[in-house]
């Protein structure tokens, strides 16, 4: 009579233990991925108000014939369409510079920044920073001298810092919109 | 890869990786150099940590001064407790359950854990956390309050998604939006979270998150392969960087400063799932 090999105990705890490992990690990715289903496209019926009035969730167009009513000067930079498409939601960043903004007598660049034709968030670099930031407090209540950043409402963050090329701004933006860009880029860049 | 991994970032900026001797002379510890005080066993407790609790005890009065690692039997807290010996040998001994880290030294108002003074009467730290609120609104939580899951033997490590989330607000505050994804801002990204963590975890652990991530970009995302090969580049470029650097703005520095691929040609390359590793799996 043949006796059937036993499988020594110790290599089974180790295929169990991958299996086991396997299935975490299947189940980590899994509600990474899909546990919080988010469209990267929704418009929110509340916008937040940005730099002077500027509202979030506006659309590029819309934007743009604004800034032709009130003869800005701009620049437009869009994404190139992708190529073909990935398993992915869509990521598209356009851009609209105005080279010479003025926001509390304070002339500037603006850049505003639309995150799946949603206006998501602007920057504005004033040619001189301590003065702008003492009219934020002395206007809007807004304290950036003394602390990073302000939240002047539930969906506003306002903020400074610097970037690489083009030095200290301040920022405007809305946190919903900006988390939600986050949330994009760590979940599919 | 065209350049050698070791020339990412040094040759930028001209550092040497020290001999590791050199580098525990300077610094007491694998990654010494930043002036933290690791205590006196820095860099040889992992092993001495169980992966339930993440404690070791040690008998302190041993007559050789032997550090004996042994798993906890009561308090996973670290409360000090004072039982007779099995043998009989000596009278009573004193345990200190080193939970939170695998060394300890005791003085009339608490133990100092490598990093931070522990009260085991109170069950708390009594110190704050070094990483201060990066770690977390309470600064004297150990591991998240889930020393279950856990284990902080050097009382430095940090959950990677929240190196993760630091490294990209950064990238996103200094780089023009349109960048975040596949260009400057993704490879500075890339670089500064792998930097990050080869600094305060492990390079290790920053090399096997960075492969799983493009990884999971591959399968679920089918990624090209062009944008694999930047993020892996700058990965490992920053992995480099980190081993060096002493603290966080010198990742920032150093990844600013390395030969980081910034940007390809979308559309210029087929991802892997159709032509590379897998591509034959199917």
């Amino acid at each position: 009579m043949r006796t059937r090999k036993r499988v020594p105990r110790s290599r089974v705890l180790i295929i169990a233990l991958f299996g086991a490992v396997l299935l975490a990690g299947g189940g980590l990715t899994w509600w990474y991925e899909y546990a919080e289903p988010v469209s990267f496209v929704a418009v929110a019926a509340t916008p937040a108000r940005l730099i002077d009035g500027i509202e979030s969730y506006g659309r590029v167009d819309a934007f743009l014939v604004d800034l032709t009513r009130q003869s800005l000067e701009y620049e437009v930079k869009r994404p190139d369409p992708p190529p073909r498409e990935a398993r992915r939601p869509p990521f598209a960043i356009t851009t609209v510079t105005i080279r010479r903004y003025s926001h509390l007598g304070q002339v500037g660049v603006l850049r505003v920044a639309f995150f799946n034709d949603r206006l998501v968030g602007v920057r504005f670099f004033p040619s001189a920073m301590d003065a702008y930031l003492a009219r934020l407090l002395s206007d809007e209540g807004l304290d950036l001298k003394s602390q990073a950043e302000a939240k002047p409402s539930p969906h506003t963050r306002v903020y400074v810092a610097t970037e690489q090329e083009r030095g200290r701004y301040v920022g405007w933006e809305d946190t919903r919109l900006a988390a939600e860009m986050s949330l994009w880029i760590k979940r599919y860049s | 890869m065209a350049m050698n991994e070791q020339a990412l970032c040094a040759a930028a900026l001209g550092v040497e990786r020290p001999h590791r001797a050199a580098r525990s002379a300077a610094g007491g510890g694998p990654r010494g150099g930043d002036g933290r005080d690791r205590g006196p066993f820095a860099g040889a407790s992992r092993a001495a940590c169980g992966p339930v609790a993440g404690c070791a005890t040690r008998w302190i009065d041993s007559p050789r001064g032997r550090f004996r690692p042994h798993l906890p039997a009561t308090h996973i807290w670290g409360l000090t407790t004072t039982r007779p010996s099995h043998n009989g040998a000596r009278s009573a001994r004193t345990r200190v359950s080193t939970g939170p880290y695998a060394t300890g030294t005791t003085n009339g108002t608490g133990s100092f854990y490598r990093a931070r003074y522990y009260d085991p009467v109170r069950s708390r730290f009594v110190s704050q956390d070094p990483f201060g609120l990066a770690a977390g609104p309470n600064l004297y939580l150990y591991v998240g309050a889930n020393p279950l899951a856990f284990t902080d033997p050097r009382g430095l490590w940090r959950w990677p998604g929240s190196i993760y989330d630091e490294a990209l607000a950064d990238a996103m505050g200094r780089f023009p939006l349109e960048t975040s994804h596949n260009g400057t801002g993704d490879a500075y990204r890339h670089c500064l979270a792998s930097c990050m963590m080869t600094r305060e975890n492990s390079e290790g652990e920053a090399a096997f998150l960075g492969w799983l991530n493009e990884v999971r970009g591959d399968w679920l995302h089918d990624q090209e392969r062009g944008e694999r090969q930047m993020d892996e580049h700058n990965n490992a470029a920053g992995r480099v960087c980190g081993r060096t650097a002493g603290s966080t703005q010198d990742c920032q520095d150093r990844c600013l400063a390395a030969p980081l691929i910034q940007s390809y040609q979308g559309g210029s390359s087929a991802p892997y799932s159709k032509t590379g590793y897998y591509g034959n799996l199917r």
